[in-house]
């Protein structure tokens, strides 16, 4: 693909999830991943699977964004202090460290691992027919299940939210 | 700049997995927690699908549907249950919400 | 041979004890505890019931030849332990028989008696639970077979002692008093066990480590000199405990403070002479090599001569009784050390009885007069309880040794013996002779000042008592007789040949037992070989069946004697026997009766001591007279004292002065021992031990763990935060361990 595509979307992403780590107001972390996830959604198109570029903006973007705001507006939250208090700053501290060892790790384990040239695939890779077919062949259990799950996440949310009686 | 590898998808990938993870155990707030989480959830996605495409294979396109599939539902109930603990406790402060502790 | 209901004389008492205890138990509620008729009887008829099981045990012994005369039994394999086989075994052999005759006889009786003592007692009940344990205990000492069976009695007699001494224990006093016996005990008993160790040690190295009498008996010659003195003189450290010698005596006369039938039973007929009964037990230890045995003998002889001067001050008569005993067992003692074990078992039985009469008739007085005991406040009580003081007055002259009383016989065998013992320092006998004639005459001295004060003269008892004086009920009297008959007649078991009224009988029937100890020990045989031990050897070699078969060349025994004193012999194989071990399966005498003299004198004369001529009778004559008339004489001046010129005890102290005093407080043995070693353990436990170690050193121990503990837990306290952002990081946290690992 087109490094420089590569490189704006890529670096939009890693820019918008600082913000949503760092921004204290949580409408702005909200935006940041807003913008996070539809750059993520170019680099999906970009790697051959426009159907989940699609679903990622329908559903990520879209609804699942669109609730995470929704939430913080009837919560009327409002700015969330990242450096009040000792522990937070010391947790912040010892947890960004594990981060960033945990991913020099894991990049330098698999930087020498020689990961080969990527495969051939036809041109409708990603596409909508060709996921159809794996889909309802290879994983249709996984569909059922998947089915009940947000059947029984929708009654659980509903119960959850539910103004007690 | 030479040619985008599948390398550069990991290398992204971890990286983003790794702030989410920072903004999971850094933040006070439920929320920005739980976007972090969904940022997590985010870059795994990543590396599946540039898995996928690296060998070819279709598996990995069907997990990260899946994996967005469970996110949102995750994603609705934990705000259901951020929105009730809300009602209880007027703070979505996660240093307050200690009740487990007692 | 073995039998199978050897087992059911310890454990008769036993279930009497279980059963009182229970019923005590289950009464708890009711003031009076369980039914007084019941506890007492049946207490009473488990012990008559062991009796008469013994009894039956001792005719079956009869019938026996005296090569076989032992009745087996193993019950069960106790503590099957690699080298230390140990099974809880039983052995009725003459020995045990004549102990356990006189242990369960005398101790029926006075269980009777303690039907009558404690009738007004809370504790009834309880009482005979303990006595019946006690019985249980003394039996299991007896009749064991092995050493560890005897020190299972050993201790358990122990206990019961110490539980009986303080059974009135409301009051401080006897508490400490049971205290101070059982400690004093146990440190003879820490002397005791050493001394079983070195034996198993030194037998399990050299041949069959066991425990058991016939066995270490039959391996003798295994041991050498040096153990078998070590073990000798250890095993002796736990008697003197047992027994009250020097220097572990002191807890005896604190433990008059229980009931008088306790004292009667244990600290006079039976616990006491336990220690006497193991040495006689472990003779064959002592017969290789006899050094320690002149320990002993001195000891006894000291420990007599001391405790009878004592016995001259006291007043309270339960304490002159105490120190009386003390002093008998000096004698008992005394004989085992010359090697006489014959005479010293004779005397324990003798004194089981008058001694036991004695102290049970201080009981019956005690009762009559309210709880009185000092004899300063009797006197003139003959006339009141009569059925008591005669037969007091027969106790006393058996101890005085007057004849035909059971103490004649029994003492003047031991006064003999000693006389003619050969021991290393040919003087030492002589001397030891004098201290026990000494001894005798005090004796006689101490014991009728106890009876002029108590029954005869003007009475000074308390007027508000002298109403209520009577006799005390049967149960009490019955026995009181029946032990003064046995106090007048018993000694006829036991006389000696000079006498021509035939042979010892009592010696004769243990003398299976005691063949390598009396053959070693120094003792020697006269030509009355009557008295005793014509020392053959021989364990098992013993051909000799009933009395008088002279003609059997291969033993010579005291059966010869029945011609009396004309067979003359001192087969003398005291050299040879010295060293049991060659004397054991040897052959004695190949010579019978009539062996010349001269040819043995060899062999005795490394003794010295052999050429001795015919007319040793003599000597016996001249010195039982001697004895006779010293007892006359103590008598005599006892009543002077004491009877016609009471004014002059009193004059003769006082003019005595300092010396009196010190007598009159027990030489401060008490006092000393509390100086040199009570009060300075006590201090080093105190202070060292408790404040520091105890409470320093392991508290500190301890309160580390929990300090530990709770640093511990103090790190992993942040995981228990109930937040859930350090939930996540430990989450994390393995993840990334686990990815490490993982490549």
């Amino acid at each position: 693909m087109n490094p420089i595509l590569f490189w704006i979307l890529a670096g939009i992403s890693v820019i918008s999830a600082l913000f949503v780590v760092g921004k204290r107001s949580p409408l702005g972390s909200a935006l940041g991943l807003a913008i996070c996830l539809s750059s993520l959604a170019g680099l999906f198109a970009a790697l051959s699977a426009p159907f989940l570029f699609i679903i990622q903006i329908l559903v990520y973007a879209g609804a699942v964004i669109v609730l995470i705001v929704f939430v913080i507006m009837l919560l009327n939250l409002g700015r969330d202090d990242l450096r009040e208090q000792a522990i937070q700053k010391g947790k912040f501290g010892v947890s960004a460290l594990l981060c960033v060892v945990a991913a020099l790790l894991v990049l330098r384990l698999t930087a020498g691992a020689s990961i080969g040239r990527a495969a051939e695939i036809p041109a409708d890779f990603g596409t909508i027919e060709r996921i159809a077919d794996v889909l309802v062949t290879r994983y249709v259990l996984p569909l059922e299940i998947i089915a009940v799950i947000l059947l029984v996440g929708i009654l659980g949310a509903v119960v959850m939210a539910k103004r007690g009686e | 700049m030479g040619e985008i590898t599948t390398n550069h998808f990991v290398i992204l990938a971890t990286v983003l997995f790794a702030i989410g993870t920072l903004g999971v155990l850094g933040r006070r707030g439920a929320i920005t927690v739980l976007m972090s989480i969904e940022l997590m959830l985010n870059a795994v996605n990543l590396l599946l699908i540039a898995g996928s495409r690296q060998w070819g294979n279709l598996d990995g396109q069907m997990l990260a549907f899946f994996v967005i599939a469970i996110a949102a539902v995750e994603a609705a109930v934990g705000l259901a249950i951020l929105v009730a603990i809300f009602r209880a406790k007027e703070s979505v402060n996660l240093d307050e919400l200690s009740a487990l502790y007692e | 041979m073995n039998v199978d209901y050897l087992w059911l004389i310890p454990i008769l008492p036993l279930l009497g004890a279980v059963i009182n205890g229970l019923l005590v138990l289950m009464t708890a509620h009711r003031e009076q505890g369980p039914p007084r008729a019941l506890s007492g009887w049946l207490g009473t008829a488990m012990v008559a019931g062991s009796f008469f099981l013994t009894w039956r045990g001792f005719l079956q012994l009869r019938g026996l030849s005296e090569a076989e005369r032992a009745l087996t039994q193993t019950w069960y394999s106790w503590i099957p332990a690699g080298p230390l086989d140990l099974s809880v075994g039983f052995l009725l052999d003459p020995l045990s028989a004549i102990m356990l005759l006189f242990v369960t006889g005398v101790g029926t009786l006075i269980h009777v008696y303690s039907i009558g003592y404690m009738a007004h007692d809370r504790g009834f009940g309880r009482f005979f639970a303990y006595l019946n344990l006690f019985m249980c205990a003394m039996i299991l000492l007896v009749l064991g077979d092995n050493l560890i069976v005897l020190f299972v009695g050993w201790e358990g007699v122990g206990l019961c002692s110490y539980l009986l001494i303080g059974f009135w224990h409301k009051s401080a006093a006897n508490a400490v008093a049971g205290m101070k016996a059982f400690i004093v005990n146990r440190i003879g008993d820490f002397g005791f066990l050493l001394g079983i160790f070195v034996l198993f040690w030194t037998l399990m190295e050299r041949g069959h480590g066991t425990l058991n009498f016939q066995q270490m008996q039959a391996q003798a010659n295994l041991i050498p000199a040096g153990v078998a003195v070590l073990a000798g003189l250890l095993l002796f450290v736990g008697a003197t405990g047992k027994s009250a010698q020097i220097p572990l005596y002191v807890w005896l006369p604190d433990a008059m403070a229980g009931p008088t039938p306790v004292s009667a039973l244990i600290h006079a007929a039976t616990m006491v002479t336990s220690g006497v009964y193991m040495l006689a037990r472990m003779n064959w230890l002592y017969a290789i090599d006899p050094t320690p045995l002149t320990v002993v003998a001195v000891i006894a002889a000291v420990t007599a001569l001391m405790a009878a001067t004592i016995g001259l001050t006291q007043f309270d008569i339960k304490k002159v009784l105490a120190y009386s005993t003390v002093s008998q067992l000096g004698y008992m003692f005394l004989a085992c050390g010359v090697g006489a074990y014959g005479a010293a078992i004779f005397h324990v039985f003798t004194h089981a009885f008058f001694k036991a009469l004695l102290f049970l008739g201080s009981g019956s007085v005690i009762h009559a007069l309210h709880e009185e005991q000092d004899i300063r406040k009797m006197g003139g009580l003959i006339k009141k309880i009569p059925i008591t003081g005669w037969t007091f007055v027969a106790g006393w002259l058996a101890i005085c040794g007057i004849v035909p009383f059971a103490g004649f016989f029994s003492k003047d065998e031991i006064l003999w013996k000693t006389w003619s013992a050969s021991m290393a320092a040919p003087w030492l006998p002589k001397l030891l002779w004098t201290i026990g004639f000494v001894t005798a005459g005090l004796t006689a001295l101490y014991m009728t000042r106890l009876v002029m004060m108590t029954f005869f003269g003007k009475s000074r008892v308390e007027p508000e008592k002298a109403h209520h004086i009577h006799e005390s009920p049967w149960t009490m009297t019955v026995p009181l007789v029946v032990l003064a008959i046995g106090s007048l007649g018993v000694g006829f078991l036991g006389t000696p040949e000079f006498l021509g009224l035939g042979p010892n009988r009592f010696e004769r029937w243990l003398h299976p037992v005691f063949a390598a100890g009396e053959a070693a020990a120094h003792a020697l045989v006269g030509p009355h070989a009557a008295h005793g031990h014509v020392v053959l050897s021989l364990t098992a070699a013993s051909h000799v069946g009933g009395a008088g078969h002279a003609s059997d060349a291969a033993h010579v025994d005291g059966a010869m004697h029945t011609d009396g004193a004309a067979h003359e012999d001192h087969v003398d194989l005291a050299s040879d026997a010295a060293h049991g071990a060659e004397a054991q399966g040897e052959l004695s005498l190949a010579h019978s009766e009539t062996a010349d003299p001269a040819d043995h004198a060899t062999g005795a004369a490394a003794h010295g001591g052999a050429a001795h001529a015919a007319h040793d009778t003599t000597m016996e004559w001249v010195l039982m007279l001697a004895s006779l008339g010293l007892a006359a004489l103590g008598i005599a001046v006892g009543v002077l004292l004491y009877l016609r010129r009471p004014e002059l005890p009193q004059r003769i102290a006082a003019s005595f002065g300092g010396l009196y005093r010190l007598v009159f407080d027990k030489y401060r043995v008490d006092e000393l021992y509390d100086a040199i070693i009570v009060r300075p353990l006590v201090g080093i436990s105190r202070e060292g031990l408790w404040k520091i170690v105890d409470v320093k050193i392991i508290d500190m121990l301890v309160n580390l763990v929990g300090i530990a503990a709770k640093g511990f837990s103090y790190g992993f306290r942040f995981l228990q935060t109930g937040y859930v952002q350090a939930y996540a990081f430990v989450i994390l946290l393995g993840i990334a361990v686990i990815l490490f690992r993982a490549f």
